[in-house]
């Protein structure tokens, strides 16, 4: 054995056990060692490693899962173009030189390629928006739309005029040191074109230096319509918070950041920060009244040698009307600026001819109004949300059930942010407050003027930093602010994180507003909800529960803020039985959001969809149902039938008509959500691994395993390429076993269930786990190792039990398992475990449920091993007329039925009833599908069947 | 070269204690996967860019059609595989870098396309040569490595393949992570 082998091995000894050992307690365990320094520090180092994925992760993603970068593209061919050089990444896609060399003439251009992995369908859509945009235009001093289309592989591509050697305006003016007349003369260009495009009802909504540029020729070429919007065309909201997230913030107007309506005086706001930056060198300063601040006109030494200037002679001409027409432009409400380029560009003009100018100076009148003008609570922090939320959707991978639902939660707060945008817009100050927060969020600590992208866990650290520190002054928006950035994490699984910002949001209210007020309230709905994500039941319960008392007793009455806090609560009851007190509070959250939160949708439907998730446990299917649908057809008014919300609703549907046995209907659903799933998502994503595999367990419940296995097998590549560790993942690894199984391969099936129900019992108590249980007792009685099976159905029962109460089908399945497990002993007290089945069967599920025709069987096979002929006959003569009626037959499972109902017969010697069941199931098995042949079904029938012939015959 | 299925299967059944099976079979599936990534990006001006799981699983089809292979032949099947696949990937990663430095000259033919494109701050070569120490330090981790990253199984795949539990896969990945950061700190020997 060489050396590092040797130094491995005595590693691996003690890093294995130290990996035993709980996380926290890890480092306390290394250092109690009797180990030598060298090993301890080895030792401590390949734990750390061993934790966190590192290089390996990362080539396993990257080869497994494939991938192409920027710098694969260069030297290959798109449509006509072959690709030279990288020149530029945004967002969302790259620039490169590409050049044409078709029927012997060689073009350069600039072609945008939409990056690969990141095919979300609102970039797809900006895209598309874009060359539409493009190709609507047509200006000498806009690059012109050469060509665009989508690759062979699905990249969408656009080819545009490639301007040589362009550089940034402010880069041209300052190199040529262009004194001001000339810079302004230039200026006046550029709204030239703003207003051409504007004309066209276009906004560009990202004028920056680096879109503005001057070819070597000295002409100017306006650029980048990427995030550009459509006057008066319907902007949907998500890509509207795509274009969001995509803005530069030094340039962009408060509107743009607040999620307000967007118009051409936005465009004339970046022109502005333009114009001040090509007039002094550097972009203007907003002071707390909101507008420039009267030293942001500063007249910097250097600057004033790049204008062929002294800087006396500069400060000098850049006071009176040019300074107003920067301060008119950069104003905070879009109705104080211009109202479009060709406005500001004619008050240019004017200047430059010496002529009075349009605009005024806003009065002092005016400026007191606006500093007075105060806002109790609320709006710009949900703007905030909805910036942050956009940030974190975008990042975020998980879409557990809790994740989802508090993610419903944030994007509300974005829906309010645009719906309330008309008042952010009264609010000049707060908004210039939130603007320059947020400004400087993205900016941060970064060089000024670079652009940069940060992540978005950045983007919440730097937050809550700044939270804490620089708006002490403004306890109210910190409240807001550090509850938003808890809700964000959470909804982000980063439910650690999420408990700084939540805690001292909780505290800082108590302490400003007191115990009972309803914003104080809301701050500790919002740590509940993460005590309920955490897992943390208790202590959410003692938590709500104490602050819905202390509102009480201050008197506090029906509001928004308590329907929340009562949702909040009733969704806690998901953790455990009894559900009724759950299913109370959600019921009187939802009458009173539909009161107090009329415009509120998206609360309606938080709340609504743990209601419809609590009713189904309790077994109340049929309001569960009633419950969904009021939810779908809400979903479909307010969005039409493609929209992610439609699709939410339609899973949320299947799953209480599933639980009572109409899997035709759940089916129906689940196809439908899929449909709309592949239309609107450009390439699979988790929601669609999920629809597809609840599709194939359906698929598989109503005994269709080959497609059932189909569509788990897409699920879990998706699933397994995505999210490789997840919950989900696990979920549906063991649904495949279950199709293995089914097909009668219990061999394979067992060790599979056996590892996937390890990792879900390590978690916390779960409904799936319990699933895998019984799949996994059902494949041990089918190996003939009844006791082995009798104890995962006892464990999946007291699970299932202690889950969801007495009266749940999970819990008659566990019995009906029993059951089967005594039958198999021949045990005549298995019919005491059928008959607690079929109660509670009947109570749970519709009449033709395969549940009830299993359970009617298993009951008749008992009563038969006991001797009651007669009612063995009866249960079996309901079980095939179950097995006759069900949606769709299955023949199989009709034969198999018929076969034990002839084996009843003849035990009460009636051979010609007998006759009569054994010729039904062999034209039940006549008529079974192919698929349906490698079923255990059709061998146990046919063989059932064989020995049924032969004892009539005797 | 070509073999048909029940020949190839035959092989992998037997390649487990004989040396004549086993210098015919690690060939035949290097030299599919060899053919299938060069077709796969051929210069007729259509990217297609592979994963190694899709090349693999290309690479079954092609030699066993939809065949369903008893767990132990599977698991030797993408024991080759995975192995063929690491080659050829650090293989070509050494070949461009030596390319890069305009160092021994390279016939034209040996010069595959880039069958995937990692990371760009993956230093292939260097994780090429930790990945041949790391497989001579703990055997059973290197072949784990080749079965997850070069063959593309997802783990629950490696411990059928392996016949081990889902735990133990893990446990060793985690370990795998852990000597592998090592022998990267370590100057090799």
């Amino acid at each position: 054995m060489s050396d590092s082998a040797a130094r491995w091995a005595e590693l691996e000894r003690w890093l294995d056990r130290a990996l035993d050992v709980e996380p926290e307690r890890r480092a306390e365990w290394i250092a109690a060692q009797p180990l030598a320094p060298q090993l301890r520090d080895a030792l401590i180092r390949a734990v750390a490693h061993a934790e966190a994925p590192g290089d390996l992760d990362r080539l396993q993603r990257e080869f497994a899962a494939g991938g192409t970068t920027d710098a694969d593209w260069i030297g290959r061919r798109v449509g006509a173009f072959r690709i030279e050089r990288l020149l530029g990444e945004g967002g969302s896609a790259s620039v490169y030189l590409a050049e044409r060399e078709q029927a012997g003439f060689r073009q350069r251009v600039a072609l945008k390629l939409l990056r690969q992995g990141l095919f979300r369908a609102d970039d797809r859509a900006l895209f598309e928006r874009e060359r539409r945009i493009l190709a609507a235009l047509e200006h000498p001093h806009i690059a012109r739309l050469i060509d665009g289309g989508v690759t062979d592989n699905g990249v969408p591509y656009i080819a545009m005029e490639y301007v040589d050697d362009g550089e940034p305006i402010t880069a041209y003016c300052d190199r040529l040191r262009l004194p001001l007349a000339r810079r302004i003369a230039l200026f006046v260009e550029v709204c030239e074109v703003v207003a051409y495009a504007q004309r066209n009802l276009v906004v560009h909504r990202d004028l920056k230096p680096s879109n503005i540029l001057v070819a070597r020729d000295g002409t100017l070429k306006l650029l980048d319509f990427g995030i550009a919007k459509l006057l008066g065309a319907d902007d949907d909201s998500a890509r509207t918070a795509t274009a969001m997230l995509r803005l530069t913030p030094g340039y962009a107007a408060p509107e743009q950041f607040a999620g307000g309506a967007i118009t051409t005086a936005t465009d004339v706001h970046a022109l502005g920060v333009l114009l001040h930056e090509l007039l002094t060198g550097e972009r203007p300063r907003f002071g707390a009244d909101g507008s420039a601040s009267p030293s942001s006109v500063r007249v910097l030494g250097a600057a004033a040698s790049a204008r062929a200037s002294t800087p006396a002679a500069l400060a000098r001409a850049l006071r009176g009307d040019l300074d107003t027409v920067v301060r008119t432009s950069l104003a905070p409400e879009p109705s104080r600026r211009y109202a479009d380029a060709a406005a500001l560009g004619a008050d240019l003009g004017r200047c430059l001819r010496g002529e009075p100018i349009a605009a005024r100076p806003a009065s002092a009148a005016y400026r007191a109004r606006k500093f007075v003008a105060r806002h109790p609570f609320g709006v710009p922090a949900a703007a905030i949300a909805a910036l942050l939320l956009i940030a974190a959707t975008a990042w975020s991978a998980h879409q557990t059930a809790l994740a989802r639902r508090e993610a419903g939660r944030a994007e509300r707060a974005a829906a309010d942010a645009t719906r309330q945008a008309a008042h952010a817009q009264a609010e000049s100050r707060r908004a210039l407050a939130i603007k320059q927060f947020l400004l400087d969020l993205f900016t941060g600590a970064a060089p000024a003027g670079a652009e940069h992208h940060e992540t978005a866990a950045d983007l919440l650290a730097y937050g809550e930093r700044r939270a804490n520190e620089d708006f002490t002054a403004y306890p109210e928006m910190r409240i807001e602010l550090l509850q938003t950035i808890g809700r964000v994490r959470n909804a982000r699984d980063e439910i650690e994180a999420a408990k700084a910002p939540l805690d001292a949001a909780v505290a800082l209210a108590r302490e400003r507003f007191g115990a009972g007020d309803a914003r104080t309230l809301a701050a500790e709905s919002a740590r509940t909800i993460l005590d309920d994500s955490a897992g943390a039941y208790a202590d959410g319960k003692r938590r709500i529960d104490a602050a819905i008392d202390a509102y009480a007793a201050a008197g506090g009455g029906d509001s928004a803020a308590f329907a929340q806090a009562l949702a909040a609560r009733g969704a806690l009851a998901h953790w455990a039985a009894p559900y009724d007190p759950g299913i109370d509070d959600l019921r009187r959250a939802f009458a009173m959001l539909q009161r107090f939160a009329p415009d509120d949708a998206r609360a309606w439907d938080s709340a609504q969809v743990v209601l419809v998730e609590l009713l189904s446990r309790a077994g109340h299917n049929e309001q569960a149902v009633a419950e969904a649908r009021g939810l779908l057809t809400r979903a479909r008014a307010l969005h039409g039938e493609d929209h992610v919300d439609t699709v939410h609703a339609l899973q949320v549907l299947a799953d209480p008509l599933r639980e009572t046995g109409d899997l035709a209907g759940a089916e129906a659903a689940l196809g439908e959500a899929l449909a709309i799933e592949r239309r609107i998502y450009a390439a699979p994503n988790l929601d669609i691994a999920q629809t597809l595999n609840d599709l194939g367990v359906l698929r598989g419940q109503r005994m269709d395993p080959e497609g059932g296995a189909a569509l788990m097998r897409e699920a879990y590549a998706i699933l397994h390429r995505l999210a490789p560790d997840s919950p989900a993942t696990l979920t549906t690894a063991g649904n495949l076993a279950s199709v293995e199984a089914r097909r009668g391969r219990y061999a394979q099936a067992e060790p599979l269930l056996r590892d996937v129900l390890a990792h879900q019992s390590a978690g916390p108590a779960n409904a799936a786990a319990g699933a895998t249980r019984r799949a996994l007792a059902g494949v041990l009685l089918r190996l003939g190792r009844i006791g082995d099976a009798e104890a995962q159905w006892r464990a999946a029962l007291a699970a299932d039990r202690a889950m969801f109460g007495e009266r749940h089908r999970a819990v008659g399945a566990d019995h009906l398992g029993l059951a089967r497990a005594s039958l198999a002993r021949k045990n005549t007290r298995c019919a005491v475990e059928a008959d607690a089945a079929r109660a509670i069967f009947d109570q749970t599920v519709i009449a033709v449920s395969p549940f009830r025709t299993e359970a009617d069987v298993v009951a008749g096979k008992c009563a038969q091993l006991a001797g009651r002929t007669r009612q063995a006959r009866t249960l079996l003569d309901a079980a095939s007329d179950r097995a006759a009626h069900a949606e769709p037959v299955v023949e199989t499972v009709l034969a198999r039925v018929l076969a034990d109902r002839a084996d009843a017969e003849l035990a009460d010697r009636d051979a010609a009833a007998a006759r009569a069941s054994i010729e039904a199931a062999d034209a039940a098995l006549g008529r079974a599908s192919a698929g349906n042949k490698s079923d255990v079904d059709y061998a146990e029938a046919r063989d059932h069947l064989a020995a049924l012939r032969a004892r009539l015959r005797d | 070269m070509d073999a048909d299925v029940g020949e190839i299967t035959l092989l992998l059944r037997n390649s487990a204690g004989d040396d004549a099976a086993r210098q015919r079979l690690a060939p035949l599936i290097y030299d599919t996967l060899r053919r299938l990534a060069r077709g796969a990006l051929a210069g007729d001006g259509r990217e297609r860019t592979l994963g190694t799981t899709a090349l693999v699983h290309e690479v079954y089809l092609k030699l066993l059609g939809g065949a369903e292979l008893d767990w132990p032949d599977r698991r030797r099947f993408f024991a080759y595989a995975g192995r063929a696949m690491r080659s050829l990937a650090i293989d070509d990663a050494r070949r461009r870098s030596a390319l890069k430095r305009g160092g021994e000259g390279v016939r034209d033919d040996d010069a595959l396309p880039q069958l995937v494109a990692p990371d760009a701050s993956l230093d292939l070569v260097a994780l090429g040569q930790v990945l041949d120490r790391l497989g001579a330090v703990d055997p059973r981790l290197g072949e784990l490595v080749e079965l997850h990253v070069f063959a593309g199984l997802a783990f629950p795949e490696v411990a059928q393949c392996l016949g081990v539990s889902l735990r133990t896969v893990m446990r060793d990945w985690q370990k795998a992570r852990a000597l592998c950061a090592s022998l990267l700190e370590e100057p090799a020997a």
